[in-house]
């Protein structure tokens, strides 16, 4: 399981491949839900469109915003959902979790009274 | 520990430090003890580190007062709480200086006992009464007239004027006649007037009037005021017999360093 500070902003790297015989164009949507309900997702998805040639490799990077936290832990799953010609195809789950730690939003510099 | 004087504006700087990736729309409130002092609305983009300006009008009761600052997040509610070193509020100390009459003013109406100007006749430091002084008695024309004076500038004074106290030490010349005499303040050709009063019998009486604004232009007393400023007295008679004897004039002015 990766461990993350809340608020922070990752980077997945996803690689794609077409077994198709014929270049197609997807579009990624990634995303992290709760184990609960994996349809639901708990930050904002990050949506990439993009075309891979007929039997290619393709890395996708995506710059996942960890959701902030109001309690100590919390445990998401990794979701990505593929999509060709606005039609879902699959969506993977990842295997390993992720973990995301509170910790202080704020950073603080003591006051200083009439600068 | 600092320390401030009850209900003295003073300013908190705060630098904060975003430490996410993410922006907020952040309130600040500044409390001390349970009493909310400020608040003040700001963005706080990603990873960004800002300081923040709070004005803060202390607290009018003294006291030991602990200080915390939370910032809220328009969205997401309380995002952190910082708890910073205790203000203690002590009443301000006062201070008090002197000026005395240095040179004639823009009038000269009244006559003197000897010496070489009015001035000299009502500078001293401990008043000598009937050895030198002002004076003028009704002659028939108009029923009052006016001294006024140069004062030195101030030297020891700073911060905020509290106030500017005028003494004029006078007496009656004639205690069945009236007479009355006033503190004047004289300010680029404007001046001001006290009521007058008419001092018992004709011994001495010191009277003295308080402004706490400059009553010739409405507002706060400044420094350059003070150092622009001429003082002096008017005498009024009513009638022929009356007159009155001015010996000493002098300012106060009341003022708490900052």
């Amino acid at each position: 399981m990766v461990e993350f500070d809340d608020g922070t902003t990752q980077y997945a790297r996803v690689t794609f491949t077409n077994p198709k015989g014929a270049s197609i164009d997807y579009t990624g949507e990634f995303y992290l839900a709760s184990a609960t309900d994996l349809t639901l997702p708990v930050n904002n998805p990050v949506i990439k469109s993009f075309t891979i040639p007929a039997g290619g490799d393709l890395n996708v990077d995506y710059a996942v915003p960890i959701p902030l936290l109001a309690v100590q832990t919390a445990d998401y799953v990794a979701c990505l959902k593929v999509l060709v010609g606005g039609q879902p195809v699959v969506t993977f789950f990842g295997s390993d979790g992720v973990r995301v730690t509170f910790s202080p939003a704020i950073g603080w510099g003591d006051i200083v009274w009439n600068p | 520990m600092p320390v401030f004087a009850p209900g003295s504006t003073q300013t908190a700087a705060i630098t904060l430090s975003n430490k996410k990736d993410v922006s907020f729309n952040c309130e600040g409130v500044l409390h001390m003890g349970a009493v909310p002092m400020s608040q003040v609305l700001f963005g706080l983009n990603a990873r960004e580190e800002k300081q923040i300006l709070m004005p803060v009008t202390m607290p009018s009761v003294p006291g030991v007062y602990p200080v915390q600052v939370s910032i809220y997040d328009s969205a997401i509610g309380l995002l952190s709480t910082h708890q910073d070193e205790d203000i203690n509020i002590v009443p301000a100390q006062t201070y008090d200086e002197i000026l005395r009459p240095n040179a004639s003013g823009w009038y000269t109406e009244l006559m003197r006992n000897g010496g070489i100007a009015n001035y000299d006749r009502v500078n001293e430091v401990y008043a000598d009464d009937d050895a030198s002084y002002v004076y003028w008695e009704y002659d028939g024309t108009i029923p009052y007239r006016y001294d006024v004076y140069n004062i030195s500038n101030h030297v020891a004074g700073s911060g905020q004027i509290n106030s500017v106290t005028v003494r004029v030490r006078g007496r009656r010349t004639n205690a069945y006649m009236v007479s009355y005499m006033s503190a004047l303040v004289w300010l680029n050709h404007l001046f001001a007037s006290s009521d007058g009063v008419m001092p018992t019998s004709t011994w001495y009486y010191n009277y003295d009037v308080e402004w706490t604004i400059n009553p010739v232009t409405g507002q706060p007393w400044t420094w350059a005021d003070i150092d622009n400023l001429q003082i002096g007295c008017k005498i009024w008679n009513g009638t022929w017999g009356a007159g009155m004897i001015i010996t000493q004039v002098y300012a106060v002015v009341n003022y708490t360093p900052q």
